[in-house]
């Protein structure tokens, strides 16, 4: 048999030389190219890379989101020694989505302990895990200085304290015209971490929660009361005497709260005075109850605002 | 890294026949040249995988004609397809007025002519001078299959022929 050729295809050198030519062109224009992306891929794969494993690690190890608060119980039982009635509890009505402190079980009240050195007592009960401000530092005049403990029992079975500092200017008829409320609490771990990023944020009802910043990247939110329109309420414990209860007043108030070391900080503070200026000295004090310290500098103007 | 040398001695080895496969799956010649190039290009690419797939001369063959079989499925091909369907009568009447074509154009038109089953066997076996067997380890189709495709090719070339006398056919 007789090979037979297409009659188009009898002379095909030319196409030949010319596919062999594209092909080692094409391949000479794709080398840098290539080698180019190849490496650029490589850095960029390793650096996400990394960048997951950093983070999987620091969220693993970091000690502040599953940090167990440590708290001398047995000083702090021999504090408040004596139980009285109670049911309801005080907790951030915005992040309690995150922190579920509104949800603690299996409550016992105490009796508040009275004075700034009965707050000194429970702070050291707490491993200088808080400092009680100085009655003398704060924007108004404090007349009454008290500690509140509630307690529960957390998920685990483990006890879980809630200490409420209160700074109270209360007048001859027993209200409480200004005040500044510190409720501590430790928690199972940062309630922060998986709900709110260190931005600025506002409230259910529309209302502006600044971070005003921590420590490093923890934040600080500042809830400030609106001068018109609503604001979530702020509960906080006082003492029914007649009834040998603690009980909770009702108001508005700025709010502060973030988490440190274990602890979950709730405070709110209502002065006469509601500027900027006054809003700072109080996260200046706010850090200094948290840190010991307030790095946010001084506020030389600012002492005199009382 | 591949080495460009072995692919400039590869190239000069297969490249005519690659060439060929494509044009008889694709019926184009430029198409045919991009396939043959982008054969090369990916196997340059790829090269270590062919040592696992046996002789290389029968790899390239089977790219080429995977390429060239993905061609003609793609919205590329079809368009042409659809082109030619609503403009064939008048380009037939050009080409009948200006070619005279000889027997052997319009034999290889036949050829191209038959569907890609019985085409593949016919030119694979007379134009390729490939025997039964490796036809069908190229195809992947039993040995059965190839002879009864070329059969089947050969009947339909004849009808399409009947008129012409077919050297090729009658003297196998």
């Amino acid at each position: 048999m007789n090979k037979h050729t297409l009659k188009v295809l009898t002379d095909i050198s030319e196409r030949k030389e010319t596919i062999i030519e594209q092909v080692k062109l094409k391949i000479k224009q794709e080398q840098p190219l290539q080698r180019r992306r190849h490496w650029s891929n490589r850095v960029i794969t390793l650096t996400i890379t990394c960048a997951i494993l950093f983070f999987i690690a620091s969220q693993l190890t970091k000690p502040e989101n599953k940090l167990q608060a440590t708290i001398d119980t047995t000083t702090l039982a021999s504090l408040f020694d004596t139980k009285v009635k109670g049911t309801d509890i005080t907790y951030s009505q915005h992040f309690q989505i995150a922190d579920h402190l509104n949800a603690r079980k299996n409550l016992e009240f105490y009796h508040p302990l009275k004075g700034y050195e009965a707050m000194q007592e429970v702070a050291a009960a707490m491993g200088n895990a808080i400092h009680p401000i100085e009655p003398g530092k704060l924007p108004f005049k404090a007349n009454i200085q008290e500690v509140y403990a509630v307690t529960s029992e957390m998920a685990d079975g483990r006890l879980q304290t809630q200490l409420q500092f209160s700074y109270l200017q209360k007048s001859l008829d027993g209200n409480d015209q200004q005040f500044a409320i510190f409720s501590v609490t430790n928690v199972e771990r940062n309630p922060l971490t998986s709900f709110y990023v260190n931005e600025d944020t506002s409230d259910l009802l529309g209302n502006k929660i600044k971070n005003e910043g921590m420590i490093g990247n923890s934040p600080l939110f500042h809830q400030i009361v609106p001068t018109e329109g609503g604001a979530l309420a702020y509960h906080y414990y006082h003492f029914d005497v007649k009834n040998n209860k603690v009980s909770l007043a009702s108001t508005t108030a700025n709010e502060l709260y973030t988490y440190h070391n274990g602890y979950v900080f709730h405070i709110a503070y209502l002065v006469n005075s509601n500027e900027v200026a006054m809003q700072k000295k109080m996260i200046g004090l706010v850090k200094e109850f948290i840190l010991g310290h307030n790095d946010n500098a001084t506020f030389p103007v600012l002492n005199n605002i009382k | 890294m591949p080495d460009i040398e072995n692919l400039d001695q590869l190239m000069e080895l297969h490249t005519e026949r690659l060439f060929r496969i494509a044009y008889y799956y694709t019926k184009d010649l430029q198409i045919a040249e991009d396939i043959v190039q982008d054969v090369f290009i990916k196997f340059y690419h790829h090269q270590k995988h062919y040592e696992e797939r046996g002789e290389i001369k029968a790899y390239l063959a089977r790219m080429t004609i995977n390429r060239s079989k993905d061609y003609l499925k793609s919205w590329a091909f079809r368009k042409i397809v659809l082109q030619h369907k609503l403009f064939s009568k008048q380009k037939t009447v050009i080409k009948d007025a200006l070619i005279q074509h000889d027997e052997q154009t319009i034999l290889d038109e036949a050829i191209l002519r038959l569907p890609i089953k019985q085409r593949e066997p016919i030119v694979y076996f007379y134009l390729e001078d490939m025997p039964i067997k490796e036809i069908a380890e190229l195809l992947g189709i039993p040995e059965g299959t190839v002879k009864s495709r070329l059969k089947k090719g050969k009947e339909l070339l004849k009808r399409d022929l009947q008129d012409i006398e077919w050297e090729v056919l009658y003297n196998e």
